[in-house]
C-alpha cells in the first residue's frame, strides 16, 4: 500500500487484511512525532521501543494467521496519568519522578490485548488539573492549530498528538471537562463516557466520584471503536458499570430523536461558539431530530459544585502522596514529618498545592457540612434536572466551550480558568456522557480556530450519543479540518 | 467578609502536610477568597430535605470472596521505594527528639 490509511477503522483493516503492517503505521507515527515535538511538545516520551515490539508482535500474528484482535496495529498515545507496564508514570509531576508503573491499567490491557500499539506518554495538566495543560512540570504544551495558544486541558498533550495527526487515537481522562474541552479546542472528536463505563483501575485517582478515561480521535466512530474495547466492567475496580455498552451501531439518521437546547448557554460566548451551535442544530433537524428549547436551573451552579467536590477528592487522594513508599523522597529532610512536609511541598505544583488547601479546608472542621455536604446535595439537584431532562429528550446540545483556544498565559487568575468548564463539569458531577465534536472555525486575531459543540446523553446512553456524534459527522465535512501546519495527510 | 485568615491557609496546609512560604500563602489565600466568592452561590440553593450524593452512581456495594489474591511482587514494590534496607522501607526516626 502506498498511502498509510489514516483512521483508526481504516489502519485496523489494512493491518488486518495485510495491505500494509502495523510496523510501518507506527514508524510513520514516530517520525510524524518528531517532525511536531519541538513545536508542540505533546509528549513526555515516545515510548519508541515498547511500540516497536508491539508492532513487530502484531505483524508477527498476522503472518502466523493470527487475529492479533480489532485494533490491530492502531498506535495510541496515553495520557500521562494512565498506567501502562515497565513505563514512566508521572502525572506531569514532580511528586511522582522516576516511577515506573509496575501494572497496565485495564483500558490499556485491553487496547493492547485488541492489538493497538501503545505509542507514546502526553503531557497533562499536573494530576489532570487544569484547562490548559500550562501545568505541566515539564512545559507547557502548544495548539496545532496557533503555538501560541493552549491546547485545552487537562488532557492537551493527547488531544495535540490527534490533532496533528501523530496517532489516530489517544486516551484522556475527563473529570471536569478534560477531554471534551481539549477536543473542542484542538478541533478533533473527544469523548466522555458515562461515570463507570471504563473501569478506573490504573488511572491516577484525582476526584474518583468524577473521574473518567475516554478517547481523543477524529470521529465518533473511531471514538466508539476505541469504547467497544475499554468498556465494561472490571472487578479492580468495584464502580465500574455491570451494564454493557448497547452495540456500537452508528448507522442511520436521527429520526425520531429529540434534541434538547437550553438558550441560555449563548450568553458570553464567542459569536461562532454560537454559530456552530446552531449549524449543528439545523444539520440536526435535517437528519430528521426534532429540537426542544429547555432550561436548565440547577446546572448553572456547575462550577461552584465542582469546585467544592473536585478538590475535597483530590486532596483526599493526594494524601497518598508521601515520599515514603514511591516517588521523590526529599532529601534534605530530617524527621518523618519533614519528609512528608517536604517531599510534598516540592513534589506538588501551584495548582495542585492550590486545590489541596481547598480541598482540605472544605473538609475541615466546621466547614464540612457548610460546603462538602452542601455541594453534594447541590450535586443531586443536577443530577435530578438532568434525569428529568432526559425523561423528554434523548439528547442535549450546546457548546463544548464559551470561547475557542486562549492564549498561554492569558488566564492568569484561577476563577476565570474554572469557568471555561461551565459547559462541561456538570456531566461529571451527574455522572453523565458527553461528545465534543469540531463543527466549523473562529477567526480570533488573525488566528483561525477550530470550534466544538457538545452531545451529552443520559447515564449509560454512550451509544446514543456516539451514533448522533457520527450521523452529524455523516452529514458534515467539519471533522475533516486539519490544523494547517500540520496536516501530513495532504 | 472573608472566608478564611492567612494564619488558617498555614494552619490547613500544614494538615495537608504542605509548607507554604509568607508569600505564597498570601497568593492561595487571595485565590481561595476568590474561589470560595464564586462557591456562595451554593449557599442560596434551598436544600431542604434533599440527600448528599457523594457519586452519582450510588451503587450497591460489591464485596468480593474473601480469599487472597495475588499483589505485586516483593521486589518490585521495593524498587519503587526511595529508600530500602533489605526487605524494608525505610523512613528517618518516627519519635522526634533525643534519645528516644
Amino acid at each position: 500500500m502506498s498511502t498509510l490509511p489514516e483512521s483508526v477503522l481504516d489502519i485496523a483493516a489494512a493491518v488486518r487484511s495485510g495491505d500494509c503492517t502495523a510496523s510501518d503505521v507506527l514508524e510513520r507515527s514516530l517520525s510524524r512525532i518528531d517532525a511536531c515535538q519541538s513545536d508542540l511538545h505533546a509528549f513526555e516520551d515516545t515510548r519508541a521501543q515498547t511500540a516497536r515490539t508491539m508492532a513487530q508482535a502484531v505483524d508477527a500474528s498476522i503472518a502466523a494467521g493470527d487475529d492479533p484482535g480489532p485494533l490491530a496495529g492502531v498506535p495510541i498515545a496515553i495520557k500521562d496519568c494512565i498506567a501502562v507496564e515497565g513505563e514512566p508514570l508521572t502525572c506531569c509531576s514532580k511528586i511522582l519522578e522516576g516511577y515506573v508503573s509496575p501494572y497496565d491499567a485495564t483500558a490499556v490491557e485491553r487496547l493492547k490485548a485488541a492489538g493497538a500499539v501503545m505509542l507514546g506518554r502526553t503531557r497533562c495538566d499536573e494530576f489532570a488539573m487544569g484547562s490548559s495543560t500550562e501545568y505541566c512540570a515539564s512545559g507547557a504544551v502548544a495548539n496545532p492549530w496557533a503555538t501560541n495558544r493552549v491546547p485545552g486541558g487537562s488532557s492537551g498533550g493527547s488531544a495535540a498528538a490527534v490533532a496533528a495527526g501523530c496517532v489516530p487515537a489517544a486516551l484522556g481522562t475527563d473529570t471536569g471537562g478534560s477531554i471534551r474541552q481539549p477536543a473542542a479546542l484542538c478541533g478533533i472528536t473527544g469523548f466522555k463516557p458515562s461515570q463507570g463505563r471504563v473501569p478506573r483501575w490504573g488511572q491516577v485517582s484525582f476526584a474518583p466520584s468524577m473521574d473518567q478515561i475516554g478517547p481523543f480521535t477524529h470521529t465518533a466512530e473511531d471514538a466508539a471503536a476505541i469504547m467497544s474495547v475499554i468498556a465494561g466492567q472490571d472487578d479492580r475496580d468495584t464502580t465500574s458499570a455491570a451494564t454493557p455498552l448497547d452495540t456500537l451501531n452508528m448507522d442511520g439518521d436521527l429520526s425520531g430523536m429529540r434534541i434538547g437546547i437550553d438558550r441560555k448557554h449563548r450568553d458570553n460566548n464567542h459569536p461562532a461558539v454560537n454559530e456552530a451551535v446552531d449549524r449543528a442544530a439545523k444539520t440536526a433537524e435535517a437528519q430528521g431530530a426534532e429540537l426542544v428549547d429547555i432550561s436548565l436551573q440547577a446546572t448553572d451552579l456547575g462550577i461552584a459544585c465542582y469546585y467544592v467536590i473536585g478538590p475535597a477528592e483530590a486532596s483526599s487522594n493526594l494524601a497518598r502522596f508521601d515520599g515514603i513508599r514511591y516517588g521523590r523522597r526529599a532529601q534534605a529532610a530530617g524527621t518523618l514529618n519533614e519528609v512528608y512536609e517536604q517531599s510534598r511541598t516540592e513534589g506538588f505544583g501551584p495548582e495542585a498545592r492550590r486545590r489541596i488547601v481547598l480541598g482540605t479546608w472544605v473538609l475541615s472542621a466546621g466547614y464540612y457540612d457548610a460546603y462538602y455536604t452542601r455541594a453534594l446535595k447541590v450535586r443531586r439537584l443536577i443530577h435530578d434536572e438532568y434525569a428529568a431532562q432526559f425523561q423528554s429528550v434523548d439528547l442535549l446540545l450546546g457548546p463544548t466551550t464559551p470561547a475557542p483556544a486562549f492564549r498561554m498565559g492569558e488566564m492568569a487568575d484561577p476563577v476565570s480558568m474554572y469557568l471555561c468548564d461551565r459547559y462541561t463539569v456538570t456531566a461529571n458531577i451527574a455522572g453523565i456522557c458527553g461528545c465534543s465534536i469540531p463543527f466549523g472555525t473562529a477567526q480570533v486575531d488573525g488566528d483561525t480556530l477550530p470550534v466544538g459543540v457538545q452531545l451529552l446523553g443520559p447515564v449509560l446512553g454512550d451509544a446514543t450519543v456516539l451514533r448522533a456524534a457520527a450521523c452529524l459527522q455523516r452529514a458534515t465535512d467539519h471533522h475533516l479540518a486539519r490544523a494547517p501546519g500540520f496536516d501530513f495527510a495532504s | 467578609m472573608g472566608h478564611l485568615s492567612i494564619e488558617e491557609v498555614h494552619r490547613i496546609a500544614a494538615l495537608a502536610k504542605l509548607r507554604l512560604s509568607d508569600q505564597e500563602a498570601a497568593r492561595v489565600h487571595s485565590d481561595l477568597e476568590a474561589i470560595l466568592k464564586h462557591v456562595d452561590a451554593l449557599q442560596a440553593v434551598d436544600v431542604t430535605d434533599i440527600e448528599p450524593m457523594a457519586s452519582p452512581l450510588e451503587h450497591v456495594n460489591r464485596i468480593r470472596a474473601d480469599e487472597p489474591s495475588g499483589g505485586l511482587p516483593r521486589t518490585t514494590v521495593l524498587d519503587l521505594a526511595p529508600a530500602t534496607e533489605g526487605d524494608f522501607i525505610t523512613v528517618p526516626r518516627v519519635l522526634e527528639g533525643d534519645g528516644a
